[in-house]
């Protein structure tokens, strides 16, 4: 293709990365945001005050559902972690019962009751988009996040081929100093973090490489549903025997599942049949306490209570499966390690800004006529500001909708998130409508603006502003209004470095080199 | 770094044209072919085998494109992936019709 290795690589990189880069910002920004997602949604519902101990609100969960799917053949309680304020609970209607999907779950407080908090989909909405974005098909959007997955792992093998002086670079950064300055800082955060982005970018195409790369299994079987049976030999079928016999405690079925397991949490409660003879608990455990992501699981017998089961001979494959997509999620980290993937995750989304900067800032000298670009690289600088304001102020204002949208607005948690996307449409169209030095500096000016406005409005509107959290020590709270005031200083540090920077001069790179010279 | 100086001829639009599709439409088809057969031939349990494949299948294909872009001739590349891929899939297919599927 190009002369040598190194050139096609940089070729490749260059354009692999291009390509993908705007939406691989958003998987980076929205995915950083997710490891916060318990947090971001206990922020959004600020009418959940307690934390409930796990295994009160189970029993509580067990009354609930005991009291509104008493026939049901199968209950499934999400026990809330450390980091939870609610339970989520789902059954299965009973059979001859038709009810829509909505109607057959319920987010519980600790008390068991129906959490009366404001309708929004909270951190959740922003984990789901960083796979399966948003107003598209869930399987479409897979795809496509897959294929500009698979572009960064090309972007990541090609980048390092291309510097293989990549760790002296390391150590040179020059700043101020124009496109050289932006190179160093595509390098910088680009090596600092790579081992997080490449194992992220491998992990991520495991989540679903089923999807991705069904081959293996059509090859070896017939029908995929006999090699997920095989995998994940999950729910154990009991034939219902029609004879009501309550349901032992589930306390015991805890205890045991904890001393089984060294003293990890039950995460997921199965309960099939309940109510009859033939009723089966599982428990799984939390993912919270392990690496590996497909939990454990445990099987007891619902009427005595006993442990039936206790099989775990996932194979080699499995588990590294299981591991490798643990590591992605990070269920598992501790508050210190939770921080570090946050921080290196938006090193990423840094990495990915720096390089789409850098494509526009290498080439705007070498314009045939820099006045008037040609469509390729306005297209490109347009979409830039776009994708780096515009998501970031379309996040914010997610954020100032849950406090400012009208509590019985129907179809509220929607409008929450189309108020997202109406603020990123908006920069947007800003983007293009503006000369590009203008927007950059006035879109950045904006998210500043509207990430300075979040603990503002939060604190006007609820009781539980930035000072009484941190009075109270309420550190969810307070963390969540604080990371606000952190963005809002960037990005107006990014609105100020843009404005100081003098105009490029739109002159051929021979003359400025002679006027220098001279 | 490659920069279009000014404006890129119409037989190199069509070079890259036939890279893209043979670096990542048919890095695609030979990577598939080759879980395929990875997952058939491993000396694992089955539902190992098949991991396993699917495991090593994004590191087979990013490799392939890598070197699918850093070949210096398009069709003889092109050449060599369709060999390749045509090969494997005879004994994929071979050995799906001689012992079945599960």
């Amino acid at each position: 293709m190009k002369a040598g290795l190194r050139q096609s690589m940089a070729w490749l990189h260059t354009w692999a990365g291009l390509v993908v880069g705007w939406v691989l910002l958003a998987i980076f920004v929205t995915g950083s945001a997710a490891y916060f997602q318990e947090e971001i949604t206990r922020w959004m519902q600020p009418e959940i005050a307690a934390v409930p101990d796990a295994e009160t609100a189970t029993r509580n969960a067990e009354a609930y559902l005991a009291k509104v799917a008493p026939n049901s053949p199968n209950w499934f309680i999400s026990v809330p972690g450390a980091r939870s304020a609610t339970t989520q609970v789902y059954w299965r209607p009973a059979p001859g019962e038709k009810k829509a999907r909505g109607e057959t779950q319920a987010v519980l407080d600790g008390q068991g009751r129906p959490a009366a908090a404001r309708d929004t989909r909270g951190g959740f909405f922003l984990y789901r988009f960083h796979f399966d974005l948003h107003y598209m098909p869930v399987m479409w959007a897979r795809y496509l996040v897959g294929v500009c997955a698979m572009a960064m792992l090309v972007a990541i093998v090609s980048g390092v081929i291309t510097h293989k002086k990549i760790f002296t670079d390391f150590f040179t950064l020059r700043l101020f100093k124009g496109q050289r300055s932006w190179l160093d800082a595509h390098n910088v955060t680009a090596v600092l973090a790579l081992p997080f982005y490449l194992m992220m970018t491998y992990t991520g195409l495991v989540t679903l490489a089923t999807q991705y790369m069904p081959f293996g299994i059509s090859a070896v079987y017939a029908d995929r549903g006999t090699y997920f049976d095989a995998m994940f030999p999950g729910g154990v079928k009991a034939e219902r025997t029609g004879r009501p016999v309550s349901l032992a405690p589930l306390e015991p079925m805890f205890a045991a599942a904890r001393a089984h397991w060294n003293g990890a949490g039950v995460g997921y409660v199965s309960i099939a049949n309940p109510g009859d003879a033939s009723a089966r608990v599982t428990l799984t455990r939390s993912s919270a306490d392990r690496m590996a992501s497909r939990g454990e699981t445990l099987v007891f017998n619902g009427v005595t209570g006993r442990m039936s089961s206790a099989v775990d001979r996932q194979g080699a494959a499995a588990r590294t499966e299981s591991v490798m997509i643990g590591l992605h999620a990070g269920r598992y980290a501790r508050t210190a390690l939770r921080w570090l993937y946050f921080v290196c995750g938006l090193g990423g989304a840094a990495m990915v800004a720096t390089g789409l900067v850098l494509w526009t800032v290498k080439r705007r000298l070498r314009l045939p006529d820099p006045e008037r670009p040609h469509f390729g690289f306005r297209l490109v600088e347009r979409l830039n500001i776009a994708a780096i304001a515009g998501l970031p102020a379309g996040i914010a204002t997610y954020f100032l909708a849950n406090r400012l949208l009208s509590l019985d607005l129907a179809r509220r948690a929607e409008w929450e998130i189309n108020s997202l996307f109406i603020a990123w449409g908006a920069v947007l169209v800003w983007a293009i409508a503006r000369p590009a030095r203008r927007a950059w500096i006035e879109a950045l000016a904006a998210t500043a603006g509207l990430y300075a406005l979040v603990p503002v409005v939060s604190g006007l509107t609820t009781t539980r502003g930035l000072v009484p959290s941190l009075l109270a020590g309420d550190w969810v709270y307070a963390g969540f209004d604080l990371v606000m005031i952190v963005a809002a200083a960037a990005f107006a540090y990014m609105a100020w470095k843009v404005a100081r920077r003098p105009a490029p001069v739109a002159r051929p790179v021979k003359a400025r080199r002679a006027e220098a010279a001279a | 770094m490659a920069v279009a100086k000014k404006g890129a001829s119409l037989a190199q639009r069509l070079d890259v044209a036939a890279r893209v599709l043979v670096g990542v439409v048919g890095s695609y088809v030979l990577t598939a072919v080759a879980t395929g057969l990875l997952a058939r031939l491993l000396p694992l349990e089955p539902t190992e085998r098949v991991m396993t494949a699917t495991l090593i299948s994004f590191a087979l294909y990013a490799t392939l494109i890598c070197l699918a872009f850093s070949v210096k001739r398009t069709l003889p590349l092109a050449v060599g992936v369709a060999a390749t891929a045509a090969a494997l899939g005879a004994v994929l297919s071979a050995s799906i019709h001689q012992w079945g599927r599960l």
